[in-house]
């Protein structure tokens, strides 16, 4: 099922950059490719060339920075730091190969998807590889880490389930599909906090902060891109949704026209409700969608959320750490401006 | 006392037996399958007991009549099977899937339980049931209607009936509602979670003039709307009820707008009619009866305190074939077990009956749970056995199986595979079987939590397992030779296993998207995501289970599957290559299979020693155990025989992944090697290619001498347990040895017992 968090953030990364205004941070984030290539240590070149593929291809690094950046008042060039760092975009990589192999996606970071390249068999292999790779390197900084980031990948895993299990469910609640998304996109971004500020050896109440910060943020970002989705220019406009649509996974959007006593929404449920979706029944069913309220009033919540993220960091000390922690929750709504 | 009087004037073929009111135990409200096994089975026990219903017997009922091996079963030994007279004998399950044709799945041949069901009309079974309770000391009421439940201080102690007119109070200890789906009773106790409007219904007929119907069982799924736009959640029947006639019907899972069971029947007549030959004729016999359908399961909705709940009124029915008469029989076993066990004769305060809860839970859980979730959310699962229906990987195959046979499911994956070698383990000393429980306890418990459909993985509860040749065991025989009584053994020896069981999900990836069955490109590969997504689930939990070890094992276990990781993509990259060499190939199996045995046995090792030689001992028996366990595969594989630990270890000529046999041949096989060779070349083999590709190969010896190589592993093996400790465990660990490449376990356990120890 399309990871939609994911394929904004990647794409939208580059102009991402600026949110990150601590200079060591940046500076530390240099030497995280020497520690990413040296986690795979596969014998077999083609393996090794699988594995590295995606990161070779780049990204900003959102997550490690955020690790990095989380951890506050520990010099960033801590090795403990950088490895935890590498385990979280490993993990992150890890989740990206599987996910093209389960959406068929054609491509990744600009070019042909592993998939494309090798097959899906070789793909899920790499995949887990990665996985395994992030593991061995995670438990060697201890039970905590070990802990937070068990957590994490079995919240990833039970999210996933969770909409598959409920692809084609018209009547999924509010609150379960915002369930749902903490678990399979949110926890991506509250693992880089926990990890930082544990590293960091901050206070609880920072690391609860943080946590918090980390959830939000990731609703923010997951919100906004299922809003731009469906409100970009009309050749680009619900080309993800459409396919979601198709596959039965229903973003907020589209829950919520679901949910209305509307004629729209009574619609929409019948549209949808069919065995097979036409192209001009799906052309139909985002017609009805984008026309409604519900785009403005994701986007709406998305900006909630930022805010509530923001928030979250009250208690923190002033500084370029938290400065950019505000600028990250900011840009999670501000891409499409 | 007019109760007294009239207490046996129903009962069947015994009216010598007359209940006092004094030892009245348990009223049983209902004489279907789940009343009279509960009866049955209570006064077996010497329980009195009295069995109520509304109707008289024989008397007719909507149902499909279809009964399972495990319905069989359970009917031979309450000694009924023989009272049923000539009845239609059933091989398996033919499933037609929309658009995908069909497939059948015959009922698996094991150890307890008969290879074949039976399609019984409901008239003629229930009244040989009812009777059989009778005849075993149970009083029966016919005719006697039950309007409420009578309570005591927040507890059921009997019942209000309505008897040739007039009413009247029962009381006992225990009341056993066995009512039927609509169940009145489980209302009235606040135990039924579906609402009557949204219950399920089924309508069925029987039909004559039928022609070509087999010894298999029907079912038709999903069914559409007339207007062919919307899946319903339905399904269809065609149950062989002696010649020429049979059972036919359809479900629907709960009220769908629009359209009635009625009309839906109609419609899957009409199509029956059209499309198949076999019903062109068909006409029908009586009328059509319908009755309602319950899917909602619950341990916590089937007791009450003085009351349990069994059978249809529990919701004990398959939301994918409709079945439920095997539950009620089994439900029934359960309550009369439950209440024989609880209740001190002579008692009269409500008996403490929450061991039927826990062991409703422990049989049902998973398959009712994540049915009653799919039954809501049908489209997902039809369009995962869709996308899977022709697919034969490990995962899929397991997955109709569960869908369709959730009894059988424990059998045919994983443990089917696997021999029980408990002879070689030995009986002194070593408490191996009950630690294997304690394992599948914790994988069970570690799954259910989040995806109860998974519970079905584990092995079945059916039968004596015996000691499986499985990673866990491996681990806790290494375990063992150190200091047995380290307590991560279990957690570690369950991590493992799921470990093992997300390489096994992942392995039913696909390469192409579209299958290879035609299924059109852009469309959802569900196989697919089904496949990553539980292969990573049960990775992370293998992870989560592994921190209780602490680190340093999970380190271990991600290594393992890193190098086995490696293993497969480097099998995979070099499929088709005839120019492998036999050390290339050897490597790539030191990766590949070595490390799934080296892992249970360094872990174990590791956890129970202080000893590093002693740890790192035991990682190369498992090592090396590993290489001359895959070897000895490829050459059984080709001298004929099934593999043993199927697509974990199996190599695959048909896929271009070549075992050290073949490569053998290729290299020193001298005129037979061209042959091979060319045929290697082919696109497809055939299966007759295969066969002679087969004889070829053994032609040359090379199945022979991958053996003797295989021995000589076995041998590195036993030389590695030199370092280890003497003992239960190492004499254990040292039969295997022999086991891997022989791959026989020797039938007299004691006999080699006193030899071997």
């Amino acid at each position: 099922l399309v990871l939609i968090q994911v394929r904004g953030i990647e794409t939208t990364e580059g102009r991402g950059g600026e949110w990150l205004v601590c200079p060591t941070v940046r500076a530390a984030l240099a030497d995280l490719d020497v520690v990413l290539k040296r986690a795979i240590v596969a014998t077999d070149a083609q393996l090794r060339e699988m594995a590295l593929q995606l990161i070779r291809r780049g990204g900003k690094r959102l997550r490690p920075a955020l690790l990095l950046v989380a951890a506050q008042r520990a010099t960033p060039e801590d090795p403990r730091l950088l490895q935890a760092a590498a385990a979280v975009e490993l993990l992150h990589n890890a989740t990206l190969y599987h996910d093209d192999v389960m959406d068929r996606a054609p491509s990744r970071r600009g070019a042909a998807s592993v998939n494309v390249l090798w097959g899906n068999e070789l793909a899920t292999l790499a995949g887990t590889y990665l996985f395994g790779r992030a593991c061995a390197l995670l438990s060697e900084l201890g039970d905590v880490p070990n802990q937070c980031f068990s957590q994490a990948s079995v919240d990833l895993c039970t999210g996933q389930l969770l909409e598959m299990e409920n692809a084609f469910n018209l009547s999924l609640t509010e609150d379960e599909h915002l369930g749902i998304l903490i678990r399979k996109t949110a926890t991506l971004f509250v693992l880089p906090c926990r990890l930082g500020s544990y590293l960091g050896g901050l206070s609880p109440i920072d690391d609860a902060a943080l946590v918090d910060y980390g959830r939000h943020l990731g609703l923010a970002f997951q919100l906004a891109d299922d809003a731009l989705d469906l409100a970009g220019e009309a050749s680009q406009m619900g080309k993800a949704t459409g396919t979601d649509l198709r596959e039965g996974v229903y973003s907020l959007p589209v829950l919520r026209v679901l949910c209305q006593e509307t004629p729209a929404g009574k619609e929409l449920n019948a549209l949808l409700r069919q065995a097979c979706l036409s192209s001009e029944d799906m052309q139909r069913a985002l017609d009805l969608i984008r026309r409604s309220e519900a785009v403005a009033e994701t986007l709406t919540l998305a900006r909630a959320h930022a805010e509530q993220a923001q928030e979250s960091l009250d208690g923190l000390p002033h500084g370029s750490a938290r400065q950019s922690l505000m600028r990250l929750a900011e840009f999670a709504i501000t891409r499409a401006e | 006392m007019d109760l007294l009087d009239s207490l046996s004037c129903d009962s069947l073929n015994s009216p010598s037996h007359v209940q006092s009111e004094m030892n009245l135990e348990v009223i049983v409200v209902g004489a279907g399958p789940a009343g009279s096994s509960t009866a049955y089975h209570l006064a077996q026990r010497g329980r009195g007991v009295l069995l109520l219903d509304q109707q008289s017997f024989p008397r007719d009922k909507a149902c499909g009549d279809g009964l399972t091996p495990s319905a069989v079963s359970l009917l031979a030994e309450m000694g009924v099977l023989e009272k049923l007279g000539e009845a239609q004998k059933i091989r398996g399950l033919r499933v037609f899937m929309r658009g995908k044709g069909s497939r059948d799945f015959e009922y698996p041949v094991c150890r307890d339980q008969p290879d074949y069901g039976l399609v019984v009309p409901r008239k003629k079974l229930d009244h040989a049931l009812c009777q059989r309770a009778v005849a075993a000391g149970a009083d029966m009421w016919e005719r006697t209607r039950v309007t409420d439940l009578l309570w005591t201080d927040g507890a059921v102690t009997g019942v209000r009936i309505v008897r040739r007119g007039r009413q009247r109070e029962l009381h006992a200890p225990v009341v056993v509602a066995a009512d039927g789906a609509s169940s009145r009773l489980a209302r009235q106790a606040g135990l039924v979670e579906t609402s009557p409007g949204a219950q399920g219904y089924a309508i069925r007929g029987y039909y004559t003039g039928l022609e070509g119907l087999t010894d298999m069982t029907e079912i038709y799924m999903p069914l559409m709307d007339p207007s062919d736009r919307y899946l319903l959640p339905s399904y269809g029947w065609v149950f062989p009820a002696g010649p020429g006639c049979a059972n036919v019907g359809v479900g629907l899972f709960h009220r769908s707008g629009g359209i009635t069971i009625r009309d839906l029947f109609e419609q899957f007549l009409e199509a029956l009619r059209e499309q198949d030959l076999r019903f062109r004729d068909m006409r029908l016999r009586g009328t059509w009866q319908g009755a309602p359908l319950r899917f909602d399961f619950a341990p916590e909705r089937c007791m009450a305190p003085g009351m349990l709940i069994a059978g249809d009124a529990a919701g004990l029915v398959s939301p994918f074939t409709g079945e439920g008469i095997s539950y009620a029989l089994e439900s029934g076993k359960l309550a009369a077990e439950a209440i024989d066990r609880n209740l001190r004769p002579g008692m009269e305060e409500t008996p403490d009956l929450s061991d039927y809860g826990i062991l409703m839970e422990q049989q049902y859980t998973g398959y009712f749970e994540a049915g009653r979730r799919s039954a809501r959310r049908y489209l997902l699962v039809w369009h995962l056995l869709d996308s899977t229906f022709h697919n034969e990987r490990p995962l899929y195959s397991w997955c109709r199986r569960a869908v369709l046979f959730p009894e059988g499911v424990g059998e045919a994956f994983p443990s089917a595979v696997l021999d029980d070698v408990s002879p070689l383990i030995g009986r002194r000393g070593l408490r191996v079987r009950e630690d294997l429980l304690a394992v599948g306890e914790i994988l069970l418990d570690t799954v259910r939590r989040d995806w109860p459909f998974l519970a079905r993985l584990s092995a079945s509860r059916r039968g004596d397992p015996g000691i499986p040749f499985r990673p866990a065991l491996l681990l806790l025989l290494a375990g063992y030779s150190g200091d047995p009584r380290q307590p991560h053994l279990i957690s570690a020896a369950a991590a493992v296993e799921l470990g093992y069981l997300a390489v096994l999900a992942h392995m039913s990836v696909e390469g192409s998207s579209d299958g290879g069955h035609g299924s059109d490109k852009g469309q959802a590969n569900w196989g697919n995501m089904a496949a990553v997504m539980l292969g990573d689930f049960l990775l992370s939990k293998a992870h989560e289970l592994s921190l209780r070890a602490g680190c340093t094992a999970s380190k271990m276990i991600a290594e393992a599957l890193t190098r086995a990781c490696e293993g497969q993509v480097r099998e995979l990259l070099s499929a088709h290559n005839l120019e492998q060499t036999e050390a290339e190939r050897l490597d790539i199996i030191a990766l590949k299979t070595a490390s799934l045995f080296e892992l249970p046995c360094r872990l174990g090792a590791y956890l129970s020693s202080v000893c590093s030689a002693h740890v790192a001992a035991l990682a190369t028996y498992g090592h090396q155990l590993g290489i001359a366990f895959q070897l000895a595969d490829d050459a059984l594989e080709l001298a004929g025989q099934k593999s043993q630990l199927g697509p974990l270890v199996r190599t695959d000529s048909k896929a271009g992944i070549y075992g050290l046999p073949v490569l053998w041949a290729l290299r020193r096989g001298k005129a037979s090697a061209r042959h091979v060779r060319a045929l290697l070349c082919r696109d497809k083999l055939t299966k007759e290619e295969l066969q002679t590709l087969s004889r070829l190969v053994r032609e040359t010896g090379a199945v022979d001498a991958t053996f003797e190589i295989a021995r000589e592993y076995a041998r590195r093996a036993q030389g590695a347990l030199e370092a280890v400790p003497a003992g239960a465990a190492r004499s254990a660990l040292s039969r295997l040895t022999e086991y891997v490449v022989s791959r026989k376990v020797p039938d007299s356990p004691d006999l080699m017992e006193a030899f071997m120890q």
